[in-house]
């Protein structure tokens, strides 16, 4: 199935890219996708989402416009999965 | 549409009814017309306190647009010297200011702009020490800061004093705005538990992204106190000015969030 995927922020600057389209196997999980693109982007990709090994809790994920927590969550064909990290002033 | 946030605050119960004065009417004549503001809504401005943490890009941004607006009382906190790479966002601040205390051209230029508001300049940053005694009193906080410390600092005195904090932030050409109202909608811990590791002190932007964001946030204020249009609660708004692509991403609280857990229970007399 096909999902789509956005990066914001710090994550960007890791894909060079701010939305993209990937094909997955049916009823994958968001942590499974995070992983597929923690294989594909590296160790930047790796040390911003998974530091320590473990899912930063200061990363925001957006599953079609809705912020979640469950990474256990299936994904379905055509969903949009934006991944944040928090910004500040300056 | 609806047109009012159906949200009350001191500063939007009709406390303080003297009329507006003609400089008044003729400063903001060009507002006093937006469909349901009108002179009510001027004299909630004029009778609100609002602290803006950290004036530089954005909050000095916010700063300028709420005195040019009119809100009675600007409780501003910055602290440090100028430097010459704040500039490309500093719109409060002048070249020949460079190394000299923000705080001062940051009030120098708002009473250029305005001198009918009570600016109260802190030279100084919020921190957990000084959080509680800064925010009490004001009827809402714009947190402009760079820093989590100094963000998680605000975020918790606002959640246990009640007050709602408008949160806005930047990153090169992105921007985020929400609008934090405790016991209404989640915090800024409940978003984000804990620091981000990966954050930088210094990072990329523009100045016209600051400046845009910043505005944005000043509206939200404007909103607030006046009770006029929708205030971007549960929901972030998320922007790109270089693709010019805008929405909003609903967000919701964290029931394992230690701030909000914490004022929920002092509620309930646990």
């Amino acid at each position: 199935m096909k999902i789509h995927l956005e990066y914001f922020s710090q994550v960007r600057t890791i894909t060079e890219t701010d939305e993209e389209t990937l094909h997955v196997s049916d009823n994958s999980t968001v942590g499974e996708v995070l992983e597929l693109l923690a294989d594909r982007f590296g160790s930047a990709f790796s040390d911003l989402i998974f530091p320590e090994g473990k899912l930063a809790r200061s990363i925001l994920l957006a599953a079609n416009d809705t912020a979640i927590t469950d990474t256990y969550v299936k994904l379905a064909h055509g969903d949009r999965i934006s991944i944040l990290t928090p910004m500040s002033g300056g | 549409m609806n047109m009012q946030t159906g949200m009350v605050f001191p500063s939007n119960t009709g406390r303080g009814t003297k009329e507006l004065s003609d400089t008044e009417l003729a400063r903001y004549e060009w507002q006093l017309p937006v469909p349901g503001f009108g002179e009510a809504g001027q004299k909630r401005l004029r009778n609100a306190t609002v602290l803006i943490s950290r004036c530089g890009g954005l909050g000095g941004m916010v700063a300028y647009e709420l005195a040019a607006a009119g809100i009675g009382k600007l409780v501003l906190c910055h602290g440090g010297n100028l430097q010459m790479s704040d500039l490309n966002r500093q719109l409060l601040m002048t070249t020949d200011w460079v190394g000299k205390p923000r705080m001062e051209s940051i009030i120098w230029r708002l009473k250029e702009l305005n001198p009918e508001i009570n600016y109260v300049g802190i030279g100084e940053n919020i921190s957990p020490q000084n959080a509680e005694s800064l925010i009490g009193g004001v009827d809402v906080v714009v947190d402009c800061a760079p820093l989590f410390e100094e963000r998680y600092a605000m975020n918790d005195a606002c959640v246990k004093l009640g007050v709602p904090l408008v949160e806005c932030a930047m990153y090169s050409t992105e921007a985020q705005l929400t609008v934090f109202v405790p016991g209404q909608t989640p915090c800024l811990r409940c978003l984000y538990p804990e620091t981000p590791l990966a954050w930088k002190r210094r990072f990329p932007v523009f100045g016209a992204v600051s400046g845009t964001i910043g505005c944005m946030a000043a509206f939200e204020v404007i909103k607030i106190v006046s009770g006029i249009g929708e205030v971007t609660m549960n929901s972030m708004l998320i922007m790109d000015l270089l693709s010019m692509k805008f929405r909003k991403i609903a967000i919701s609280p964290n029931g394992d969030c230690p701030v909000c857990k914490t004022v929920q229970t002092e509620a309930i007399g646990v």
